[in-house]
């Protein structure tokens, strides 16, 4: 078929009205960085669309590091939507960058952001619409180096045969060692097999082509000692600037407003969350650097909203102070401060009072289990007075609509701790009811959203196992039997979904021909519910010899090796171990802040805790 | 004070939706820290208001934005500063203070000039004579209207010609009339499902006593 020309833009101009969104492909957005020439460039590959990829932090953030690198160019890619996919397939056309137009394969570095275990097949599929081989072992001498980050590398094995280098931990300061080493690779023509080695000497790179794969679990290196992999941590998080002029979508994103991070890491230790343990210990940013930032950002970008985000950010222990500074900063009448991740309580529901425009929202809180004795399995250590109470104090407070997240799959839950989700919910409308009269209770909405557990890596449940589909149906089935009331909505996640993440989660070297088949098979943003497949995933893992349930559904030993052992997240085995078992008995484990250290092990050497008022946690942890 | 904006939508903006666009110019007034009104109550909104919507892929040369400010400005001082704020397919051209009172952009435009390159060898004939059939004028009618004559029915003829084996088009229609129809039903005509036609607008008309002004000048 006759093509226009050889032109990339021109190209463009013929596709890209065939196609959903065109702005998600043609870059020129404000804050974008153009360079014409470069010694190393680089592209941050988002596997999902645009929309998606734009409102994550950790794109902009790195984004901005390279690019002040006068040496290095920095592009972003996006997941093409099938339809564009469709179009670059047909014109024989390969995926490129939004700055530059530039085709994948001209980089020297692709980097990927792995959030999510169901945005695997998009890797596949634009490593391949790169023109590059899928396996990282068949690829050619020049081709660039594709490298992984995110909090799903923490189990690297399932993505280990396409990624050549995998990056632990927090990126800031690790991805410009990379770089070095890139940079002076290319310019001592040392090769690829040299620079994966030279890599391999930096803190928290696991280079999987270095090892002997084959073998059992854990991973060795060549004289039998097991490897580890530190992850990489920034210990001054509190003097980090947060990115000063972040790229503008034209398109409406997830998070269309400043995201600033308030504090990495949490100290609640809640059971089932793998980003508590990978991002400890907690480092809380300092009032005036995120109310400098934040006003940086808004002169540089023209947002008039401000998130103040991360795992639980009514735990910063100066949060009215950051309220009442961040907002201040702008006169704008269309000014907002949001609190994305409340804690269940009434002093989140006072905080999120004082913020104006929160009410036009809905407020979400994140009981998780229905029966105190579930939620002391789980550390979530809510009483019911706390939910109930919470949840009254907001629809006194002019809510008109709260959602709560549950979750059902956790381990040791029975049918009784199910239908207690339900009794809950009632529970909290006949509260309201007999405070706002039978009248004002009319208009209330409670969104129940109900997710299935999935066990994470790294967590103190890495060896609880997931439900099969059949059960978790059951359980939604069950639940929705139960809740009767017109006043509530229920939402719950497709359990196929939960299954194939659940193997992707827990799987190990063995997921990599199962990924690559569903790949061939069509699979593509799984993440979405329109695109997954089920069925198509089913046949991957038949094809692929692999059987799902005992990846995703059986449980594991306490003293079994596993297959993320070579990852060290700061967090010992031992405490995740003894986390465990005072799961299994129900017994809590008392916070951070609290004043006991539980010596999860991640303080050690000057790793520590940062609070903004003072240390309130024990500083003779180690 | 009313200030009207003369701005491009040009290069990569081509591709965004009229919503976008409306955000877009948003922003950089807030970049450019411009005492914009807002309006009173529960959700109060900055007081923009753009001209006729146009589809996502038609790029415009003259696309125009009613802004209300809580202060007088210098309208070259306002231009200045918005393009340096602005990203690059979107220059400020001109920037007018208006009387107040004036009918909004939205109802006050009533036909738009657009420019078709036709990526496809096909003589101007041919095209003249699908858009007789598609615009009910006959072909003398389309011959005499002259650049600043409002009596173009459903659309007329102001240029046409075939630089380089494509053809350009440049046309006048009624703000009312679908642009993505007519494009879809000269395709039609042509033969030409799938080829490329690249579509700018490049002027809007209001009228004012009587003969067809540029916006700013209203």
């Amino acid at each position: 078929m006759a093509v226009l020309s050889l032109d990339f833009e021109e190209e463009l101009l013929r596709i890209l009205p065939n196609v959903r969104k065109p702005a998600r492909y043609s870059g020129g957005e404000w804050n974008q960085v153009v360079k014409s020439s470069s010694l190393i460039k680089t592209v941050l590959a988002f596997p999902d669309v645009y929309e998606v990829g734009m409102s994550n932090i950790g794109l902009q953030i790195l984004y901005e590091i390279i690019n002040r690198n006068p040496d290095y160019t920095c592009e972003r890619a996006f997941a093409p939507w099938p339809d564009m996919e469709a179009e670059l397939r047909k014109n024989h056309l390969s995926l490129f960058s939004l700055e530059n137009k530039r085709p994948l394969k001209d980089f020297d570095v692709i980097g990927f952001s792995l959030q999510y275990e169901l945005n695997f097949s998009n890797v596949l599929n634009m490593i391949d619409l790169s023109g590059l081989a899928l396996i990282s072992e068949e690829r050619a001498e020049d081709d660039p180096l594709i490298i992984a980050g995110g909090p799903t590398v923490f189990n690297p094995e399932p993505m280990a045969d396409f990624i050549d280098a995998f990056i632990v931990g927090e990126g800031e300061e690790v991805i410009v060692e990379v770089l070095a080493a890139v940079a002076a690779a290319k310019d001592l023509k040392i090769g690829r097999r040299a620079l994966l080695r030279e890599l391999s000497r930096i803190e928290g790179v696991y280079i999987p082509c270095l090892y002997d794969r084959r073998a059992g679990y854990p991973l060795r290196d060549a004289e039998g000692e097991p490897v580890r992999i530190k992850k990489r941590l920034i210990k001054d998080f509190d003097r980090l600037a947060p990115p000063r002029s972040p790229v503008m979508p034209y398109l409406e994103t997830i998070h269309d407003r400043c995201v600033i991070e308030v504090m990495r890491g949490c100290t609640r230790g809640c059971r089932f969350c793998q980003a508590g343990i990978v991002y400890r210990p907690t480092r809380e940013r300092p009032v005036e650097a995120i109310a400098a930032a934040a006003a940086r950002q808004i002169d540089d970008t023209g947002y008039d909203e401000l998130s103040l985000s991360s795992l639980s950010t009514s735990d910063h222990s100066e949060i009215v102070k950051l309220l009442e500074a961040t907002t201040s900063i702008s006169a704008s009448p269309g000014w907002r401060v949001s609190l994305p991740s409340l804690r269940t309580d009434m002093f989140s529901v006072d905080l999120a009072s004082s913020l104006s425009g929160m009410k036009k929202t809905g407020l979400t809180f994140a009981p998780e289990a229905g029966t105190a004795r579930l939620r002391r399995v789980i550390n979530k250590g809510l009483t019911e007075e706390d939910i109930i109470g919470t949840a009254l104090k907001a629809f006194e407070g002019g809510w008109q609509r709260i959602k709560l997240y549950f979750m059902i799959g956790l381990p040791t839950e029975t049918d009784e701790d199910v239908v207690a989700i339900a009794a809950l919910v009632e529970k909290i409308l006949a509260e309201v009811e007999d405070c706002l009269g039978r009248k004002s209770a009319k208009r209330i909405k409670i969104t129940v959203s109900v997710s299935s557990f999935i066990p994470k890596s790294h967590s103190p449940f890495q060896w609880a196992r997931a439900l099969t589909p059949a059960q978790i149906r059951d359980r939604q089935r069950l639940l929705r039997d139960h809740l009767s009331s017109r006043r509530t909505e229920l939402k719950w996640h497709d359990a196929g979904s939960s299954h194939i993440e659940a193997a992707l989660a827990r799987g190990g070297r063995e997921m990599g021909p199962v990924i690559a088949r569903a790949f061939e098979l069509g699979a593509r943003f799984d993440g979405w519910s329109d695109s997954f497949d089920y069925d198509l995933w089913l046949d991957a893992f038949r094809q692929a010899g692999v059987d799902i349930a005992t990846v995703a559904n059986d449980a594991r030993d306490v003293d079994a090796a596993l297959p993320w052992d070579h990852i060290d997240s700061g967090v010992t085995k031992r405490w995740l171990t003894a986390e465990y078992r005072a799961a299994l008995d129900g017994v809590e484990t008392s916070d951070c802040r609290q004043g006991t250290c539980s010596q999860c092990g991640v303080c050690r050497g000057d790793i520590r805790l940062v609070f903004q008022s003072g240390v309130v946690g024990d500083e003779s942890a180690s | 004070m009313k200030a009207r904006l003369k701005f491009t939508k040009a290069g990569d903006c081509r591709w965004l939706s009229h919503l976008d666009l409306t955000r877009a110019l948003n922003r950089a007034c807030r970049r450019a820290g411009l005492p914009v009104k807002y309006s009173e109550g529960f959700s109060p909104h900055p007081r923009l208001a753009l001209s006729p919507a146009l589809p996502v892929g038609v790029g415009s040369l003259a696309e125009y934005a009613d802004l209300l400010l809580e202060e007088e400005m210098d309208t070259q001082a306002l231009k200045e500063l918005l393009n340096s704020v602005t990203p690059k397919g979107m220059e400020i051209l001109g920037a007018a203070s208006m009387p107040t009172g004036i009918p909004a952009l939205s109802a006050a435009v009533i036909y738009a000039d657009y420019r078709l390159e036709i990526f496809k060898e096909v003589s101007p004939e041919a095209v003249s004579g699908a858009l007789t059939d598609l615009s009910g004028l006959t072909e003398s009618e389309i011959k005499d209207t002259k650049e600043d004559d409002f009596k173009v029915g459903k659309g007329s003829v102001l240029k046409l010609s075939a630089p380089d084996r494509h053809v350009e088009l440049e046309y006048r229609m009624p703000i009312g009339r679908r642009l993505n129809q007519m494009v879809a039903d000269l395709r039609e005509s042509l033969g030409l499902p799938g080829e490329t036609i690249i579509v700018d607008r490049t002027a809007q008309w209001v009228l004012l006593n009587g003969r067809l002004v540029d916006p700013l000048s209203a």
